[in-house]
């Protein structure tokens, strides 16, 4: 940045001095001091050595894209490449999916033996426009599901960076998309998916746990909570443990574990505050009431510490293989019975997160519904932080 | 039994999915599929069913016959197959035959091994030979 030349300041003539004294003749100010000042404050200072590197430097950063390809998360079970572009804030994270689509397997049509019912059993087969349907819909649900929940915001900081000018640091964000890629070949993940009528589905799941992750030492510390993960110049993706069914990309309901279970009221509580802790939703309390007038009897305000509330919980909702995209990215189940933890309530999985407690929580992507919280973006999250150190971003 | 397939879930929360079917040595095909919505009660051990056996069909003499022979001679080996690395929300499966030299029990988890399902299609193409047309049917659609 050149240093900036003082501006001319311009002498008052005194033919158009525009003051007058009280008795009509024009007086000439003496307006040297002003100018003097003026001069000085108009004299800017060049800019220091450390700001003009400190803007480099960020002028740098965006200048280039910064990539992860075939990073595998810290825990093994995730794997996807990302993308990131500070100059548009465009973050993509792409898993890479080979579908090998099968047709019912021989111990799933021997159920149709003795009441063929020609609609289900035609169910069993694949066309080919329903192979293409079903990755397209992957596609948009995934998309639907993932994308742009929440922003990534840079919280690097250069106290050198003074010189008034845009963009600062903390003008930089990331904004997530998260995508399939269909693949012939390659893929972080090969998932078999059968053809099956709805009702009798399969089980839905992703085994990544045998990722290679030799290059990035070991799995898991001793503590259970996984290392950060990182690219695998040699990947060993070819693993078979992952399968969908043909309907997976429809919305269905999922049973809740919570429904029928009780809950002890304790000294203090309120069926406020109890409706609030299990629902984050103070005013359900009435729907507790109505289920457990027996027991609380006519006043709502009294409850005892000792009754027993018994839950009665609807089914959340959830396209499952926007929840399996979920385990692409290296996350675990949070439902009861769930996770690499013990799958009961709190508990803490391998990842990190936690299982659900209350009937809440079962809205969380990983339980059974399709709420993406912060958490959920933790592994994307430490790719891109990855990738851009010594750069890094929060949510 | 002549033949049991049990198919479970392993999370308890996903048993609506589990299944079983068996062919017993009088010719009787049964069948129980746990109804949607059910948790496997904790405790229960993992090939848990919500319901009883319930008769399907009774095979006839021809298609006994069939069965037997293929029972007699069945090429597979008692065997536990394990993934590479298992899926905590992923499956089993678990085939018994009486063969008449011994009873195989074969187990899988996780689709880890199909060396099974190619006995048992031999079952399907006995006992249900329309499927073998119906499927050409859909996939020439």
């Amino acid at each position: 940045m050149g240093q900036k030349s003082p501006p001319e300041v311009q002498s008052t003539s005194p033919t158009t001095d525009q003051s007058t004294s009280s008795v009509g003749q024009s007086v000439q100010p003496d307006n040297s001091q002003a100018q003097d000042s003026l001069a000085q404050s108009m004299v800017c200072e060049a800019p220091s050595p450390e700001s003009l590197a400190a803007r480099q430097e960020i002028t740098d950063f965006m200048s280039q894209a910064y990539t992860q390809t075939n990073y595998v998360t810290g825990n093994g079970y995730g794997a996807f490449d990302l993308v990131y572009e500070p100059n548009t804030g465009a973050c993509v994270v792409n898993v890479n999916l080979e579908f090998d689509f099968q047709n019912a397997p021989p111990s799933v049509l021997m159920k149709y033996l003795g009441s063929l019912d020609l609609g289900n059993v035609k169910e069993c087969f694949w066309t080919d426009a329903q192979k293409e349907t079903f990755k397209t819909d992957m596609m948009t649900q995934v998309d639907r599901v993932w994308s742009q929940q929440h922003t990534l915001n840079c919280v690097y900081d250069n106290p050198d960076l003074d010189d008034d000018l845009c963009p600062t640091w903390s003008d930089l964000a990331a904004d997530v998309t998260c995508a399939v890629n269909p693949v012939s070949s390659g893929g972080h993940f090969k998932v078999a998916v059968v053809a099956l009528p709805s009702a009798d589905n399969l089980r839905s799941f992703v085994s990544g746990n045998d990722h290679d992750t030799t290059q990035t030492g070991s799995r898991t510390s001793p503590t259970g909570r996984s290392p950060t993960g990182a690219e695998v110049a040699d990947p060993n993706f070819q693993q078979t443990g992952a399968q969908f069914n043909k309907h997976d990309n429809v919305m269905e309901d999922k049973s809740s574990s919570f429904d029928g279970t009780t809950y002890t009221v304790k000294a203090g509580d309120t069926l406020w505050g109890i409706a609030e802790h299990l629902f984050r939703d103070g005013s359900r309390w009435k729907e507790l009431y109505e289920a457990n007038k027996a027991v609380v009897g006519p006043d709502p305000d009294k409850i005892l510490p000792g009754d027993n509330l018994t839950l009665s919980v609807p089914d959340t909702k959830q396209v499952t293989t926007a929840h399996e995209f979920g385990h692409m990215l290296g996350l675990d189940d949070q439902y009861l019975g769930g996770g690499g933890g013990a799958g009961t309530a709190g508990a803490v999985n391998d990842d990190g997160s936690q299982t659900s407690s209350v009937p809440a929580d079962e809205h969380r992507i990983m339980d059974g519904g399709e709420e993406v919280l912060a958490e959920h973006y933790s592994t994307i999250l430490e790719a891109l932080n990855g990738a851009t150190a010594p750069v890094s971003f929060a949510i | 039994m002549l033949v049991v397939y049990e198919y479970a879930a392993k999370p308890p929360r996903s048993a609506s999915v589990n299944f079983r079917w068996a062919i017993t040595r009088e010719g009787v095909y049964l069948k129980s599929q746990n109804p949607s919505g059910v948790i496997r009660p904790t405790g229960e051990d993992l090939y848990w069913y919500a319901g009883p056996w319930q008769e399907q069909k009774r095979l006839t003499p021809e298609e006994l016959e069939g069965v037997l022979a293929l029972v007699a001679s069945c090429p597979l080996a008692s065997a536990r197959h394990l993934p590479q690395g298992s899926a905590a929300n992923g499956d089993w499966s678990r085939l018994t035959v009486a063969r008449p030299d011994g009873e195989v029990v074969v187990e899988v988890e996780d689709r880890a091994d199909t060396s099974h399902e190619a006995w048992i299609a031999g079952l399907v193409a006995l006992l249900m030979p329309e499927l073998a047309a119906i499927r050409e049917q859909v996939e020439r659609s």
